[in-house]
Formats: structure tokens, C-alpha cells, sequence
């Protein structure tokens, strides 16, 4: 990896998944910190920032949609990839579209996980770049 | 609102058909009645008629009724309750015989009164009838006078030489008659008639309204039956769908673990440590996978039993057939002792088959082979019995205890699972298994299930 390192928020409530997905990313030169509830992935967007999240939808203390949602009101510099059990295309928001790069239906394979996040790496720098 | 309704659609239904078939058959007794009556009152008429014209026929075609002949008419017909008036408008000579029960009861004195009369009161029981010669009447009557057989011809020779024809009109009767008395002497005449239609309206009103109630609440029973059947299935698809996507989204996280596994074993198969630990997670999700599958399969199972009426004779023999060929392998030999008399239990058919299969499997597994196996059906208690026996070393009471938990065997073959199916079938139907066994005096299991009623 030439490049820098992209800061990825990984949120998964299921601990196999969350610990494969770690390994995985890390084992690709990411830089993952891994939450396990919606409530964790919202303080992990703060400091350090995450330039990339992986997204559950489905988590214990709610909906990953809400943090989508979030993050494109905040206008916050961060392109997520949603990872969803159910490929239910229709719960696509319009209103988080420029924030949400890729979404994915369980079970993902480590390469379309891969290019996915490549993808949104290369879209959050471009941001970045754009921004400074 | 609707519940109101419902509740009360129930009630109010058949209440409405008894009503309506009362209704009807009021009127159709009313109508009976009253065509009844109508004749009856004709029939009354005309025997009065016939009365008067008794009394009018023995006189010859010019004689007037004598004082003693009309005062004997007055007499006899003034007996009947229901005259009123009467008198014979002769168009020959004028009014005769007038009479009348009471002084204000009209008798017209003429033809055109009479007419006016039955004009100015169409609905009164006032009648014009008509008086004719009688031909024959006045042949008997002249040979009665002349005491000799007098010839129709010179009857008719008679009649013709006073300018009058046979048949022809010679005067009008008039007959006023009291409607109370006619009703009363309807009513005496006609009193079983009258009982015999009350009763048969009565039964038949009754029979009527009690189809009528019992289809309508039959009709309503089936439609709620089917309705329920409709909620049960859709319940069912339902539930079985679910799990079948519960099951489908249990599945994809373990696969995915493995996907990732896969991928770190491929890219660090060089490092000992990382393989080791690939390895454990993926093992660990497999039997996560396989967990999920059993688990699966156990509540469809639990979801496709169907309780039914199951004749135990017939399934015991049954059954011998399956296990025939199993148990010769071994020189075990299978004696079925049938009930008197049918005994039908409720439970599962298929289910109670392998549940007997696992008991003999079990005996003929004990035994090692030879020996013998008697399966009894029968009834204990109010409950459907079948008792398996064998011939084998019997069980120990250290085992007794576990005997029917999984996963417990003291034989080399099978997992232990099958006696635990047993009382997990037994247990579903609210039945019963219990072991009895004196060791070197082989084993007889007691199965209950609950009898059909």
C-alpha cells in the first residue's frame, strides 16, 4: 500500500463476523476500529476520524439506516458501505445517496468486500482532496 | 358495533325465521278457515232452501199455504238458531209466509224491497234464492191426492193447462240469516277440523323453525370452522416462513466468518499460529451451522405433527411388517397380542411408528440377538396401551433413571436417542412411557396415549 492508510469504522454486531472482518481489513493495511453497537459506531465517528465505515443494518440497539442518515445530515467526510442481510434495494435513502458508496448483501465475499472498500477509500481521499 | 351485531346476529336470525314461518302459517290456516267457512255457510243455505221447499212442495202448483202448513214452517224453521227471516215472494200470487224472530229484523214485502235490500247490504248473510216447480214432487203429490199412480205426462198436462212449464220459476225464498249463528254452528260443526288444522300448523310451524334454526346455526358453525382452518394455515405458512428466513439470515453471518477464514488461511498458510486459529473459527462455525439446521428441522417437525384418531392394532401389525426382516436377521422372534376389541388412540401415525421401531430396535439391541419380543395393545386406565416386552438381561436400576434422556446408552451401537424420542412422542400427545425390568428378566415399556373418544 502506497498510499496513506484509510481509517475504516467497522459496524457489526456479530462477533465471528466482526473479528473475520477486522482480520481481513487489517490483514489489507487498513486501519479498523470495530463496534458492535449503533451506539459505539456513533462515538467512533468523532476522534480519530474514520474515512470509511462498514455498515450492519441489523444491530441490537437499532437501525444501521439511522446512522447513515446521520452522517449525510452532519455532512461528515465519510463514504460508508452498507453490509445487509436482507437485499432490500427499496430501503436505498435518497436523501444519504452521496455518502453511501456500495451496498453489499451478506454473505459478502472478501473481494467484493474488498473492492467495495477500496472504492469508498479512493471516493473519501478524492473528498478530502476536494475539501483542502 | 360489529361485535354487537355479531353477537346478536345469532339470535336475532332465528327468532326472524321462527316469526316469518309463524306468520306464514297463520295465514295459511286463516285461509283454509275461511274458505271452509264460506262453504259451510253455502252448505246452510242450501239445506234451508231445501227445507222450505220441503214444506212448499206438497202443495199444488195454485194452492196457497194453509195457516196450519205456515205456521208449522215458521215453527220448525224459527227451531234453526240460524234464521233469522224468511219468506216465499210467490211471482204469481205476492208475499207469503212471512216470518221473523224479532220485530226489527226487515222482511221486504215485495220483490223490489227484496231486491233493494240485498243491494243496500251486499255483505249481510241475505239471500234470494230461486223457487221452482218441481215436476216429480208434483206427480207424488197428485197421486198422493188422487190415490192412484199419476203419469209424468199428466203432471206436466196439469202444469201446462194453468199456463205454467215445468222448472219453471214460480217465486223467489228469501232467507236472512244471523252470522253469530252461522260462526257457532261453524265452529260445532267443525270443531276437529278446526283442532286437527291448529295442531298441524302448530307441529308444523315448530318442525319448520327448528330446521330452520339448526341449518342456520349449522351453517354459521361451518362457515366459523372454516374461517378458523383459513386463520390456522395462513398462521402456519406464516410461522414456517419465518423461520425458513430466520433461518436464511442465521445462516449468512457463520458463512460469511467462513468466507473471511478461508480468504486468512489462503494468505498466511505459512504462518503456523494464524492457521491454527483460521482453523478453530472455522470449525467453531461450522457446528454454529450445523446447530442452526437441527434446530431448524426440530421445530418443522414439531410444526408438521398431526394428531389423529390411530386404530394401535393395526398400527402394531402394520409395524410387523417393517420389522420382519430385521428381526430374522437375528433369530428374534415378534408376538403381537391384539386387543378384543379396537383400540384407537390420538397421536401422530407416523410418529407412533417410529417410536414402536426405536422400542423394538432397542429390545432387539438389548437381547444381542434371539429371544423373543411381545408387543401388547390393550387399554389401562382410560388410556390407550401398548406394553413392549423382551427376553433380554433387563436394565439396570442405575440406568432406569436416565433411560429416556439423550445421548445415554449403555450399548455399543446406536447414539442413545431413540428411547428419548420415544418419550418426546409421548410427551407431545400428553401420553405417558415408563420401564419396568427385573434384571436377567428382560424389560417391558409401558406406553400410554390418550384414548379417542
Amino acid at each position: 500500500m502506497a498510499q496513506a492508510p484509510c481509517p475504516i469504522l467497522l459496524v457489526e454486531d456479530d462477533p465471528s463476523v466482526r473479528a473475520g472482518l477486522a482480520q481481513l481489513l487489517s490483514d489489507h493495511g487498513y486501519s479498523v476500529r470495530a463496534a458492535a453497537t449503533l451506539g459505539e459506531g456513533r462515538r467512533f465517528l468523532a476522534d480519530p476520524r474514520p474515512a470509511v465505515c462498514l455498515l450492519d443494518l441489523n444491530l441490537p440497539d437499532g437501525n444501521g439506516l439511522e446512522l447513515l442518515r446521520e452522517v449525510a445530515r452532519r455532512n461528515l467526510p465519510l463514504r460508508i458501505v452498507v453490509m445487509t442481510a436482507f437485499s432490500l434495494q427499496h430501503l436505498r435513502p435518497d436523501d444519504a445517496a452521496h455518502v453511501l458508496v456500495d451496498w453489499l448483501a451478506k454473505p459478502v465475499a472478501p473481494d467484493a468486500l474488498l473492492r467495495a472498500v477500496g472504492r469508498a477509500c479512493d471516493l473519501a481521499r478524492g473528498h478530502e482532496g476536494g475539501g483542502a | 358495533m360489529k361485535a354487537f351485531w355479531a353477537m346478536w346476529r345469532g339470535y336475532l336470525v332465528p327468532v326472524l325465521v321462527v316469526v316469518v314461518v309463524a306468520g306464514l302459517a297463520v295465514a295459511v290456516s286463516y285461509w283454509v278457515l275461511r274458505a271452509q267457512y264460506e262453504k259451510d255457510v253455502e252448505e246452510s243455505v242450501m239445506s234451508l232452501k231445501q227445507r222450505v221447499e220441503w214444506h212448499l212442495r206438497d202443495l199444488g202448483p195454485d194452492a196457497v199455504p194453509p195457516k196450519e202448513a205456515q205456521d208449522f214452517l215458521a215453527s220448525e224453521m224459527l227451531a234453526d238458531p240460524r234464521v233469522q227471516a224468511l219468506c216465499i215472494v210467490d211471482l204469481a200470487r205476492g208475499q207469503a209466509v212471512p216470518l221473523r224472530r224479532a220485530a226489527n229484523v226487515p222482511l221486504p214485502k215485495n220483490l223490489n224491497e227484496m231486491d233493494d235490500m240485498l243491494r243496500a247490504d251486499p255483505n249481510s248473510e241475505r239471500r234470494k234464492l230461486e223457487w221452482r216447480f218441481d215436476l216429480r214432487w208434483l206427480r207424488v203429490a197428485m197421486s198422493r191426492a188422487e190415490r192412484r199412480e199419476v203419469s209424468e205426462k199428466e203432471a206436466r198436462d196439469l202444469l201446462l193447462s194453468k199456463g205454467a212449464r215445468p222448472d219453471m220459476l214460480r217465486g223467489y225464498i228469501y232467507l236472512d240469516l244471523s252470522r253469530p249463528a252461522l260462526e257457532a254452528y261453524f265452529w260445532h260443526v267443525s270443531r276437529p277440523l278446526l283442532l286437527r288444522v291448529a295442531a298441524f300448523g302448530g307441529a308444523t310451524t315448530l318442525a319448520l323453525s327448528a330446521v330452520a334454526v339448526f341449518a342456520y346455526r349449522a351453517l354459521q358453525r361451518m362457515a366459523r370452522i372454516k374461517h378458523r382452518a383459513q386463520l390456522e394455515q395462513q398462521g402456519m405458512v406464516a410461522q414456517r416462513g419465518l423461520t425458513a428466513a430466520v433461518l436464511a439470515h442465521e445462516i449468512r453471518n457463520p458463512v460469511q466468518a467462513l468466507q473471511y477464514q478461508l480468504h486468512s488461511l489462503r494468505r498466511n498458510a505459512s504462518d503456523p499460529e494464524r492457521v491454527t486459529a483460521a482453523c478453530d473459527t472455522i470449525g467453531g462455525e461450522l457446528s454454529r451451522i450445523g446447530q442452526l439446521v437441527q434446530d431448524y428441522l426440530a421445530h418443522e417437525k414439531a410444526q408438521t405433527m398431526r394428531p389423529a384418531p390411530v386404530d394401535l392394532g393395526e398400527a402394531v401389525e402394520a409395524l410387523r411388517t417393517i420389522v420382519d426382516e430385521m428381526l430374522r436377521s437375528t433369530q428374534t422372534g415378534l408376538v403381537i397380542v391384539a386387543p378384543p376389541s379396537p383400540v384407537v388412540a390420538i397421536c401422530d401415525p407416523a410418529m407412533l411408528r417410529q417410536a414402536l421401531m426405536n422400542l423394538v430396535l432397542n429390545a432387539q439391541q438389548a437381547m444381542g440377538g434371539g429371544g423373543r419380543i411381545t408387543i401388547t395393545v390393550g387399554r389401562d386406565n382410560g388410556s390407550a396401551a401398548i406394553d413392549v416386552s423382551d427376553t433380554g438381561p433387563g436394565i439396570g436400576p442405575e440406568m432406569i433413571d436416565r433411560l429416556f434422556k439423550p445421548f445415554q446408552t449403555s450399548k455399543k451401537e446406536g447414539s442413545g436417542i431413540g428411547l428419548a424420542m420415544v418419550k418426546r412422542f409421548v410427551d407431545n400427545f400428553g401420553g405417558s412411557v415408563s420401564v419396568e425390568s427385573q434384571p436377567g428378566q428382560g424389560a417391558t415399556f409401558h406406553l400410554r396415549l390418550p384414548l379417542s373418544q
